[in-house]
């Protein structure tokens, strides 16, 4: 795309914004080049807060980091010549962007706990409100392995007297966060107790329910119910687009189709899904992602399966022989890339929260498959 | 424990019914002739008649009114008690209707209710079917008083008057009437008679054309008159399963970047809505859609069609109607579709990335820029085993030449779609190879020097190198034509962001700046490239001669220059550099 004119940038910029797209991202960054180029603060600041929408649309996290990082400072400099550079998206984002932050075992603790800091301060700052501070703070103790005080902050999140504010999520993505975190903490009965109302017409949102569906699908096979999970499946499948990048919400399934040996299916989200792990650095979605690959592998080991056609770009998984993945040579690879984050996790938490976690889960996991072999 | 009941100030209720639930106060005329069709129905149900509804306008210098009229079924008074006392209570709902509901278009109690948007009473006379010894008056004020009474003079047939005087603030006048018996009445089935002052205004309805296939003059005349544009071609939609009927009708101009095709919808041959965007598919914005459907159901207001399981499925069958269309197109008339495509590539180029049937049919027909002129993908295809794509116009634009130079073919596939078009092209050609290029994958394939041209440049390569190692770029010399362009500079799309972000550091806190240097150092880019052109005759002279401070200079400037070629914003170090190297050189210039 050819773009000549302030207009036209503009112009451009204003039809791409809600149209989330990897092509339109890269339209967006061709504008943001063209601002530099011709030294454009104003479509500067246009190019840049699209182009962050785009890439969080498209789960490229670390590039959208970055990019908050200036976005951040924009806010803070053009709110002291008294100008507007999109409040309120950027106090928004900032949700997200202290959502990932953890994620990463590179950023060390007191790098995560100032950031933390800055989104309380902002929140304050914009009459945020508590809850939404609770909110994020209690998965952010989580991912930081510090169980009791995020459950802390869960009780403190669900007071009835809190105050809360527009920064809050929507009441359906809050449940959505909730699905989650339960699974995490392993309450998968809590998660379950949302069956009904995650099919349900009104359970919606922009993300939502087509997100909540892989982590429901989870949440039944642990607690044995086979039905309802592959109902979860079939959802995600149909509502999940598989070539969208979503390791956050593929791992969940990977379990699933390790269990119910659906080996085709298992091999469409390898396939679809392990660029976006080797894009990013984020550890802990790796970490998840990984196990998952190796639990799957792991179940079809048992079940005698030694090889599937498999296609990849990347040079960075097993090394293929003639066309064909080695399941045993794929276990070994998922557990040794799995290890590698979670150690680093657990060094930079001081804490071996998350082995632990692994650990149990595997137990039950075990359980959970034999349960479905006898049926 | 005594219950109460709640109060309701009905004014305040009516005023926010009437503000919020509809967009404009002259939707009353659609909710009485609504009204009147499904009293009709409803008497249809119980006997044979010849129906009709007539609106009477009067407007003088005093005053205005209107008289709504239809024979339907009526009202005893009983139902006048119950459906228009009572908000929200319907006769075309609940328990009390003991005929398919699914008959009527309205159904939620509170379409009365817009008459208070243009008058402060609403006068009823209505004489029930099913009780013609009574005839009913009710008058319904403003301020949320009504009364009802039986009027001992019988009305002279079965039916409802509806007697408005209309405001003084309200601009209604009787073209406005016109307009808006033609907007909502044309199409409905029952003969409707409009008088202005009493004079007849031979108001003309008609049906949907697709009630005659073959009639495509009518279908095409009713395009104009839907969408004001004119359409030379157009196809029925027909969904009987959904009883849903319609034409769609192809543009026959360039659409606009971000234009939505649109639909104009109409319920049991009601319109309810005139410009719905979100019922043809993504891809269809070249089109414009009316239907008539029994299957799909409007809102409350009736202003709008209520999205829920039936929208869905007609959505979904319009576009599958859609596709079955373009290809038989495609297969019956080739020269017409060549011509459609040559107008409406951008949507059709999206429909073909996500429906392989269809790409089959219709990729061949797209045309494309290339170094060896504009060509359609299926000459391009035809006579090269491998497509050599760049996804860049302006990309396209610096490798043209060299390509063309070269007599290699490469093709510009930098708009809309095309990225994702020509990805999908492998699954299309698989005894094709297609290969996205970029500037960098050019510089590779361009003529290395010889054994000797090598080793007589080795030093004066390593030499520039050293000089631009400060920015971060590798320095290679090959030769290509035109002998003109002194450099190429390429760069992977991972080094142009990674450039920006190296950029916006500096614009950090130093926390961010922490984040942003933790997750680059985890990053491995491709470093970009400097290509020197050896038969350029400045940078033969560079190779050769670049002991002098100017020789630095020189290298900077050709690479800055190469960058801007390349659209890659110089940063603020780069720039204050290019500025002092060209005050250097045209120093030396003058002197």
């Amino acid at each position: 795309m050819k773009i000549e004119t302030e207009e036209q940038a503009k112009d451009i910029l204003s039809k791409i914004r809600w149209e989330h797209s990897s092509e339109n991202k890269r339209i967006a960054f061709q504008c943001l080049e063209f601002a530099l180029r011709i030294k454009s603060k104003s479509i500067e600041d246009l190019a840049r807060i699209n182009y962050f929408g785009h890439l969080i649309f498209l789960n490229e996290i670390d590039e959208a980091l970055i990019q908050y990082g200036w976005m951040l400072n924009r806010l803070k400099e053009t709110r002291e010549i008294g100008e507007d550079f999109n409040t309120f998206s950027v106090v928004w984002n900032f949700k997200w962007v202290i959502h990932q932050i953890p994620t990463f075992a590179s950023f060390p603790l007191d790098k995560v706990e100032a950031t933390l800091q800055q989104f309380k301060a902002l929140y304050a700052e914009y009459n945020g409100g508590e809850k939404v501070i609770h909110y994020f703070e209690m998965q952010l103790r989580l991912f930081l392995g510090d169980r009791k005080k995020s459950l802390e902050e869960y009780e403190k999140y669900q007071s009835p007297t809190i105050s809360t504010s527009i920064y809050d999520d929507c009441s359906v993505c809050q449940k959505d966060a909730l699905i989650e975190y339960f699974n995490h903490l392993g309450f998968y009965e809590k998660s379950r107790s949302f069956n009904s109302e995650v099919g349900a017409e009104n359970f919606t949102c922009s993300e939502v329910p087509q997100i909540t569906f892989p982590k429901m699908c989870f949440a039944n096979l642990m607690c044995g119910d086979f039905t309802s999970a592959a109902v979860f499946y079939k959802q995600t499948i149909d509502q999940l687009t598989l070539k969208d990048a979503h390791i956050d919400l593929y791992y969940y399934i990977l379990y699933y189709l390790g269990i119910s040996q659906d080996h085709q299916g298992g091999i469409a989200v390898l396939e679809a899904q392990l660029e976006a792990c080797f894009k990013t650095s984020a550890d802990y979605r790796k970490m998840n992602f990984y196990h998952a690959g190796f639990h799957m592998c792991s179940e079809w080991t048992k079940q005698g399966l030694q090889s599937v056609p498999f296609h990849l770009e990347s040079n960075d998984f097993v090394q293929l022989d003639n066309g064909k993945l080695d399941i045993r040579k794929a276990k070994e690879w998922f557990e040794t890339n799995f290890r590698l984050h979670l150690n680093r996790l657990n060094t930079r938490n001081g804490n071996n929260y998350w082995s632990e976690h692994f650990i149990e889960l595997e137990k039950q996991l075990i359980t959970i498959a034999d349960r479905f072999a006898q049926m | 424990m005594s219950q109460s009941v709640f109060q309701v100030n009905l004014e305040g209720i009516l005023r926010i019914l009437s503000e919020s639930l509809y967009s404009t106060p002259q939707v009353f005329l659609r909710e009485l002739i609504q009204n009147s069709s499904d009293a009709i129905t409803a008497r249809k149900q119980l006997e044979n008649f010849q129906p009709n509804i007539t609106i009477d306008f009067f407007e003088n210098d005093a005053k205005k009114g209107l008289i709504f009229k239809d024979n339907g079924i009526g009202l005893t008074k009983e139902e006048v008690e119950l459906f228009l006392s009572k908000i929200g209570a319907s006769s075309k709902s609940g328990k009390d209707v003991d005929m398919d509901r699914s008959s009527y278009i309205g159904q939620f109690g509170i379409g009365m209710l817009s008459c208070f948007m243009i008058s402060d009473e609403i006068i009823v006379r209505t004489k029930s079917v099913k009780n013609p010894q009574e005839s009913v008056k009710w008058v319904g004020k403003i301020d949320g008083t009504y009364h009802t009474e039986i009027v001992e003079e019988s009305f002279p047939e079965c039916g409802t008057k509806v007697i408005l005087t209309i405001r003084k603030d309200v601009e209604l006048t009787s073209e406005n009437i016109c307009e808006l018996v033609k907007e909502y009445a044309t199409y409905i089935p029952i003969p409707v008679k409009l008088n202005i002052n009493e004079v007849d205004q031979e108001f003309q309805q008609q049906s949907f054309s697709w009630n005659d296939q073959s009639n495509q003059v009518l279908a095409l005349q009713q395009g104009m008159d839907f969408f004001r544009e004119r359409f030379d071609l157009s196809f029925p939609i027909d969904l009987p399963e959904l009883e849903t009927y319609g034409k769609v009708y192809v543009l026959n101009r360039t659409t606009n970047f971000g234009e939505r095709g649109t639909a104009r919808v109409y319920i049991k041959n009601m319109l309810i809505v005139k410009e719905n965007a979100e019922l043809l598919p993504q891809w269809g914005f070249f089109l414009r859609l009316v239907i008539n459907s029994s299957h799909l159901g409007p809102t409350a207001s009736r202003e709008e069609v209520f999205k829920n399981s039936r929208w869905e499925d007609v959505k979904k069958a319009i576009e599958r109607q859609l596709k079955t269309h373009f290809i038989a197109l495609s297969a019956n008339h080739p020269q017409l579709m060549e011509s459609i495509v040559g107008h409406h590539y951008v949507a059709l180029k999206s429909l073909a990335i996500s429906d392989s049937d269809f790409a089959r049919i219709i990729v061949p027909l797209f045309r494309y820029e290339t170094s060896q002129g504009v060509l359609s993908l299926g000459e391009i295809v035809d006579k090269n085993n491998t497509l050599l794509y760049v996804d860049d116009v302006e990309e396209y634009q610096r490798i043209a030449p060299l390509a063309k130079a070269g007599d290699q073919l490469i093709i510009n596939a930098g708009y809309i779609h095309d990225h994702a078009l020509f990805e999908s092209l492998r699954g299309l050609y698989s005894n094709h190879v297609i290969q996205r290029i970029d500037a960098a994958f050019f510089g590779q394939s361009l003529k290395n020097l010889s054994f000797e041209e090598q080793a007589a440049v080795e030093i004066g390569e390593k030499v520039i190198q050293d000089f631009l190692e400060v920015y971060h770029c590798q320095v290679q010399v090959k030769q290509f034509e035109p002998s003109t362009i002194p450099a190429m500079f390429t760069v992977s799309e991972e080094a142009r962001k990674s450039k920006d972000q190296e950029n916006i550091k500096e614009d950090m806190d130093s926390l961010w700046s922490f984040f942003t240097e933790s997750i680059t150092a985890e990053q491995t880019v491709k470093p970009s490239v400097l290509v020197l052109n050896i038969q350029n005759s400045v940078v033969r002279k560079l190779l050769t001669e670049n002991k002098h401070r100017s020789s630095r200079i020189i290298a900077e400037t050709i690479l800055f220059n190469a960058m801007m070629q390349a659209n890659i914003p110089l940063n603020h170090a780069e720039q204050q550099q290019l500025n002092l190297n060209l005050n250097y050189l045209l120093e030396n210039l003058i002197r």
